[in-house]
This record gives C-alpha cells, sequence and structure tokens, in this order.
C-alpha cells in the first residue's frame, strides 16, 4: 500500500541522484589515451534515448571541473562511435533499444551506464535501487572491452553484482 | 520478545526512512555531495507532494545519520537525547537513566528504568537482571548506524514485555554500505578514543565489515563536595558484521566483543565489565510474502572484585512471517523463545536468591493491517507471553491511521502492555547486619492500558509536525509491602497505581538549503497513589523521577568551504524526589570536510553550565562543559 505511494514520490530525487552521478563518475574514470581531441577537451557525457534528466543536467554539470577538462551534455536520440561521447547514459528508445545502443558502442572508449530497470541489457554501470537508496553495479569485465579503468574507489562502491537473475 | 529489526516496523507500519530534506533537493544542492554521500540517500522518503513524512500510527521519531553525525556523539546514550521523545538523564559517567513517558530510574537510584525495550539488531539489550539497560555494556560506532527508532508507548504486540513505555530499535548499516577503511581518533578534556573499521566484499555477492575501538573517559565531580567523583572508566571493544545475499534471500551474521573497567568510588576497586554476543538473522521471501528467522547468543559480565557480580547468558531465537491477503490484508505472525541462565556472586548485603537460575520466555503474536479504505486502515495485533514468574500474558493493541488528505495523517491506538517481574522484582534479597530487610515475594506483573493518538501533517513542502497525547492507566505498580512471612521484614508488592497522561510534540522546518531547525517538546503528568493496604514505605518516588516537561531546539548550518555548524540546546524541567533542579544543556558542533577522505569536528558540550541531572545530592555528579575534536580519515 504505502510502497507503492513512495516510489512514486521520490522518482524525481531518484532522477536527481541518476544525473549527479554521471558526473561524479567522471573523476574515479581513466579513458585510454586518444580519446580525448585535445588536453582541455571537455568529459562529455551524452545522455541517449529517454531522458529523465532534462536541461537542468546541462547547468549544473556544466560548472564542474574534472582533472582540468570541464563537462559537456549531449542529447541524443541515438548513440554510435561517432558520437563524441566518454559516458553515454542509455535511456533506450524505440529508435535504438538500450541492446543496441550497447552493441553501437562496444569497444568505443565510452563508460556506458544504463538504468537496472531494464532487464538484461546492462551498461559497464547500471543504477540500482537498494534499500531505497540508489545504488549501482560495475560490470568490470565489459570496462575491459571498452578500454575503460575504473578506480578501486568507484569498484568499493558499487553493490556486489548477483550472478544471473535480473539486477 | 524481539520482533525483526527493521522489516517489522516497515511491515507494520509502512515506515519510510527518514531523510535530510524536507523538499526534494535540486540538481545544485545534490552537486554538493560527495560520491559517498549521494549513494546514502534515502529516496524513500522525500516528497515534492508534501507526503507525511511517516505513515506509523505511533509517535515515532527517527533518528538518521545524518542527525548522528551532526551531532558530534560518540556514545549511544549521548545519540538519543536527540529523541524529543526520550528522557535522557547522565547518573554518571558510565550510567544514564533513560526512558520514555515517565517512570526514569536506575539500579543505583531507585530500581526504576524498566519500562523501556531497547534493542541492537533484533537484540534485546535491557537487562533479565533488574528490566533496565546498562548503558555502559552496548555502544556502537556512530559511522555504523544506519537510524535509530525511537517509539514512545508500548510496543507489546509486537515487541513483547517490557515495551511498556517505549521501545528503542538501533539498526546499523548493511556492511556493503561500510566498505573501505575508516579511523577516527577523538580527544578532548574528558573523552579519549580510537577506532578502526574495515570493510570488503567476499566473492559477488557477501561483504563485510570488521571494527575495533577504544574509549576513555576521565572522572567528573561530585556535585555537593567539588571533589573527585571517581566515575573514571574505559573500554575495548570489536566486533564484525557479514552481510550474504544470493538472489533474493538474505544472510546476516554480526558479532562484538567488548571488556572494560570502571572506577566504582573513591577507595573502591575497579570493576570490570565484559561480553560477547553472536547473531544470525536470514530473511527470504516465502508464499508472496517475507520469513524472517533469527537466533542470537549474549553474554554479559559485570563484576566488582571482592564483592558482588553477575553473568548472564542469554539464547534468543525469532521467527516471523509477513504475507498479504487479498486486496486488504498484510498479516504478520510469529514466535520465539528465549533461555536466560543467570549467575550472581552474592554478598553479606546483596544476594539473589537462589544464585543461580535459569529463566525461559516465550511468546507468539499475530498482527493484521486492514485496508477500511484507501485512506484508513486499521491495525489489531495480539501477543501471547510465557513469562518467567507468571502465567500467560495476553497483550493485544488496536490502531487506526486516518489520512485526510496527502500530507497529513490522524492515529489513535489502545494497546494494553505488561512489565513483567525480574530477578530484582523477585530473588533480590538485601540484608543489614544478617537480617533480611527485603526478600522473597511474589511480585506479579505491572499492567497498563494505554490510551494514545497523534496527528502529523506537513503543511508546508519544507515543514513537518508531528503531535501525540496519551493516556495511561497503571495497574499493580511495584511498592514495598510488609512480608507475610518472618524471612525478610519487607518484600516487593504490587500496591501501586495511577494515570499518567501528557503529550510530544516535535517539527522541522528547512528554511533554505544550508539551514534545517528542528524542535520539539514533551509534557508529562503523573497521578500515581498507593493502593488501599499499602504501607505507601518510600513513597511515590520509587516508581521513577521524572520532569514535568522537557524543550529542545536544534539548528544545523551548512557553511561554505565545506564547513558545518550544529547547535544543540535542551530544557529539562526539574525532577521532583530526590530534587534536581532544571537545567538548561547546551551541545555544540563546528566540522570540517577538509578533503573526501579527512574530516575534522570540534565539539562541545555542557557549555551552557555545569549541572546535575539525576540522583540525591549526595551521590549526585556533576557534568561540567568539555570538549572534544574528532578527526576522520578514509582513505
Amino acid at each position: 500500500m504505502l510502497a507503492c505511494g513512495a516510489a512514486r514520490a521520490g522518482e524525481s530525487l531518484e532522477s536527481g541522484i541518476k544525473a549527479t552521478y554521471l558526473y561524479k563518475f567522471a573523476p574515479f574514470v581513466d579513458w585510454p589515451a586518444g580519446a580525448f581531441a585535445s588536453p582541455d577537451a571537455p568529459v562529455t557525457i551524452c545522455v541517449a534515448g529517454s531522458d529523465p534528466f532534462g536541461p537542468s543536467l546541462d547547468q549544473v554539470a556544466g560548472r564542474e571541473r574534472v582533472g582540468g577538462r570541464g563537462i559537456a551534455v549531449k542529447h541524443l536520440a541515438s548513440v554510435g562511435s561517432g558520437s563524441g561521447c566518454h559516458i553515454a547514459y542509455l535511456g533506450g528508445s524505440a529508435e535504438q533499444p538500450v541492446g543496441q545502443s550497447l552493441a553501437a558502442l562496444r569497444g568505443q572508449p565510452v563508460l556506458t551506464v544504463t538504468d537496472g530497470a531494464e532487464s538484461g541489457a546492462h551498461g559497464i554501470i547500471s543504477f540500482i535501487v537498494v534499500d531505497g537508496r540508489v545504488r549501482f553495479q560495475i560490470d568490470n569485465a565489459m570496462a575491459e572491452e571498452n578500454h575503460i579503468v575504473i578506480s578501486s574507489k568507484l569498484l568499493s562502491l558499487a553493490v556486489p553484482s548477483r550472478q544471473g537473475g535480473t539486477p | 520478545m524481539r520482533r525483526g529489526a527493521h522489516i517489522s516496523i516497515a511491515i507494520a507500519f509502512g515506515l519510510a526512512a527518514s531523510q535530510a530534506w524536507a523538499d526534494t533537493p535540486s540538481l545544485e544542492d545534490l552537486s554538493r555531495l560527495s560520491i559517498d554521500d549521494l549513494a546514502n540517500l534515502s529516496v524513500t522518503s522525500v516528497s515534492k507532494q508534501a507526503q507525511p513524512l511517516s505513515d506509523a500510527p505511533a509517535a515515532i521519531f527517527v533518528i538518521d545519520r545524518d542527525d548522528i553525525h551532526r551531532s558530534g556523539a560518540v556514545t549511544l546514550p549521548e545519540i538519543l537525547r536527540l529523541a524529543p521523545n526520550l528522557e535522557v538523564a547522565q547518573v554518571s559517567g558510565s550510567g544514564y537513566a533513560i526512558t520514555a513517558r515517565g517512570f526514569n530510574g536506575t539500579t543505583t537510584t531507585n530500581g526504576a528504568g524498566n519500562k523501556l525495550l531497547v534493542l541492537i539488531d533484533g537484540r534485546t539489550v535491557y537487562t533479565p537482571l533488574y528490566g533496565g539497560v546498562f548503558w555502559d555494556l552496548q555502544n556502537v560506532l556512530p559511522d555504523d548506524i544506519d537510524r535509530i527508532e525511537v517509539i514512545s508507548g508500548p510496543g507489546a504486540a509486537l515487541w513483547g514485555a517490557n515495551a511498556v513505555n517505549g521501545v528503542i530499535n538501533i539498526i546499523t548499516r548493511n556492511a556493503v554500505d561500510t566498505q573501505g577503511l575508516t579511523a577516527g581518533v577523538v580527544g578532548g578534556t574528558l573523552e579519549n578514543g580510537a577506532s578502526v573499521q574495515y570493510g570488503g566484499t567476499l566473492g559477488p555477492d557477501a561483504a563485510f565489515r570488521v571494527y575495533g575501538q577504544g574509549y576513555l573517559r576521565g572522572d567528573d565531580s561530585l556535585a555537593m563536595a567539588g571533589i573527585n567523583a571517581h566515575d573514571a572508566w574505559s573500554k575495548l571493544q570489536g566486533g564484525f558484521r557479514l552481510d550474504w545475499a544470493p538472489s533474493d534471500a538474505h544472510l546476516t551474521v554480526q558479532g562484538d566483543a567488548f571488556t572494560g573497567r570502571e572506577e566504582a568510588g573513591s577507595g573502591m576497586p575497579n570493576a570490570v565489565i565484559g561480553g560477547h554476543n553472536l547473531l544470525a538473522r536470514w530473511s527470504q521471501p516465502l508464499g508472496g510474502g517475507d520469513l524472517q528467522l533469527q537466533a542470537y547468543y549474549d553474554y554479559n559480565t559485570l563484576y566488582l572484585p571482592g564483592s558482588l557480580g553477575d553473568a548472564m547468558h542469554t539464547y534468543d531465537l525469532d521467527l516471523q512471517h509477513s504475507f498479504s491477503w487479498g486486496a486488504r490484508n498484510d498479516f504478520v505472525w510469529g514466535g520465539g523463545v528465549r533461555w536466560v541462565h543467570d549467575k550472581f556472586t552474592n554478598t553479606d548485603s546483596v544476594k539473589f536468591l537462589p544464585p543461580e537460575t535459569d529463566l525461559t520466555v516465550a511468546n507468539a503474536f499475530v498482527q493484521d493491517t486492514i485496508a477500511l479504505a484507501p485512506d484508513v486502515s486499521l491495525i489489531a495485533g495480539i501477543k501471547l507471553e510465557d513469562d518467567p514468574f507468571v502465567n500467560v500474558e495476553a497483550l493485544p493493541n488496536l490502531r487506526i491511521a486516518w489520512k485526510p488528505s496527502g500530507s497529513s495523517l490522524l492515529w489513535a491506538a489502545v494497546s494494553r502492555a505488561v512489565r513483567a517481574p525480574t530477578l530484582w522484582d523477585r530473588d533480590l534479597n538485601e540484608l543489614v547486619g544478617g537480617q533480611t530487610i527485603l526478600g522473597g515475594g511474589n511480585f506479579q506483573s505491572e499492567k497498563l492500558i494505554a490510551y494514545e493518538a497523534g496527528y502529523r501533517v506537513q503543511p508546508l513542502p519544507n515543514l513537518s509536525l508531528s503531535l501525540s497525547g496519551y493516556y495511561n492507566v497503571y495497574d499493580d505498580l511495584r511498592s514495598f509491602e510488609p512480608s507475610p512471612n518472618q524471612n525478610a521484614l519487607f518484600v516487593y508488592g504490587n500496591k501501586m497505581e495511577g494515570e499518567t497522561y501528557g503529550a510530544e510534540f516535535w517539527g522541522s522546518w528547512q528554511p533554505s538549503a544550508s539551514w534545517r531547525l528542528s524542535g520539539g517538546f514533551s509534557l508529562l503528568h503523573e497521578d500515581l497513589r498507593f493502593k488501599p493496604g499499602s504501607i505507601a514505605l518510600g513513597g511515590l518516588s520509587t516508581a521513577g523521577n521524572d520532569p514535568s516537561e522537557q524543550v529542545f531546539l536544534r539548528s544545523s548550518f551548512d557553511l561554505p568551504h565545506d564547513l558545518e555548524l550544529e547547535l544543540e540546546a535542551r530544557y529539562v524541567g526539574a525532577l521532583p524526589d530526590p530534587h534536581v533542579p532544571a537545567y538548561v544543556g547546551l551541545n555544540a558542533r563546528l566540522g570540517w570536510h577538509m578533503t573526501d577522505h579527512l574530516e575534522i569536528a570540534l565539539s562541545g558540550a555542557n557549555l551552557a553550565g555545569s549541572h546535575r541531572e539525576f540522583g540525591p545530592l549526595p551521590q549526585s555528579i556533576l557534568f561540567s562543559p568539555s570538549v572534544l575534536l574528532n578527526l576522520r580519515w578514509n582513505p
């Protein structure tokens, strides 16, 4: 009875937390050489498909700096190797479902982020709500495929992922 | 008997965890948090549409992690001062008298303070020796506490005997949430300590933490003479917690061990305290609901060399199952059994007869939450408990909750609760010169019928208020009566009765993202009397010593440059008998998040001046202003 109400009420905070995670992840991730066009090229966060964050993410993230780089946010309908993303949140859409977005970015130096609600297809980082808190699971094998190195601090914050079954 | 920790409250009352903001934080607010803080932000309770903080039909105050962190408190009793529905009185360096809704006391003052149930992760920590809590035996690292649910009012249908005036449910964090290395050092004019904790994972589904801590508190002075009170004490404690969640199930195993020394007054040898506990809890989905099984072992010992001592072993097993039935009913049922083995070391003047004894408590309960209408729910529950020394008691309770709007809740409840006899009530013998002054007797359970109601409202998105009132009718309260035989002069009887009534109010206002103001008050009126035929020995103060009013105010600031400032003020009314004057307490803390890995805080306690809090003047200890520096490092 109460659980439904709580889930509805907390949605906006949940999206806010996920949006904040997107740029807070950046200091804990190492991209391969060549991922950035120049030493002061910004870290680009792409929001692909269904967008729960809106334009306020651009404003707030735009004020942050990561290792001397600024942060830029792009809202795209679909992503691929040419999209210029360093971090990609894959919301999925009819045009490009999450699975296809992931396939398009496999092997690319992109930190893929998905929502745990989408069973099966998950990115390097997938959000999961545990005990009423927004947490995340990290797939280090996928990170290696994309030549991304994730710091042990972020790995230690991640929730241990379950083997098999839905998150 | 206990019930499952946080699951029981959540299922029984649909409680949502407390939160740091009254309205939804903006992306700007969130940008100021560290990634660790983001991971700990609860999403289940903040509402943009002004939902109430909680739908629980009870007077429940939740102390959350943010409250604990900003207060700078390092021991449990000091953390409990944050709850406006508790009376917290410091008796000595290591002793506290804590209760809800009256009847406060300790073994060394009036033998009262026995109407509060306290649990740490489902492990009962009130002692069957006298029904109160030895607060020096229990500690949890403040960083490891997820929240503390403080319920004033009887929780007997769920929690059993001793949950007469209130229940304190201390819940620690899942090991998954306490990863990495954390080290802390505190030092100051009165307290010193250090703690270290490490958390890691064991494979994909399991996480653990291990910790060790040491604590040392110096002497206070006696109020009357200004001389050393010799109440210093020290303690070493260590423990672990393991959480394993293979699929839908969850296993928690946790344990602690501690040893300590306490000064027992001038010229006396130090008292020795020690103990260890081990608890395992298994939960899994079952038949559309949830099943939880818990077992624990707890051992405590207190010993005054050459004098009295006590060693107590507790073995406890509990089961609970919750499930829905149809569209309107949510059931919880379960039961448990506890076996206690106590061994007391008698002296010439204090004896427990027999000195070695076994007690068994068993209980079964069922509770149904019925959705009478979309905005009205009724909770009916009953527990049957078989306590030592007395027959099976029935502890029913009925609660109703009505949500007239999305942002307000009205609730009312009537319950029966019982305080079962303890070893102190039945087996204690006090002798003077070989003559038994007090001993034996056929003390029965104290009884309570409680009528309560409350109103909770969120009139503005950043303002929440909670008001509750109660009328308690007590019967068979403990009194001294002449002994019916030649074995002693007096025995404990049940010839006191009376009514208490009062109100509790608290509120929280967040005028800006960086300033929160919270406050509250509690009022209590006690109307106790001896029954006809009682010799009224000792007077009504043998039942407890309580202030008629308490007022609390707390201001929390987030300042620029990663600073936080906390100011806590409280006014505690005078205690009637033994008389303790009213006092104002003021605590403050200035914290600085120097880096993502290092935090420094300076806190001060009793800054408004020295004062006594409990006990007759000759023994009363004076608590003076003190400061504490706290360093916390997590690489």
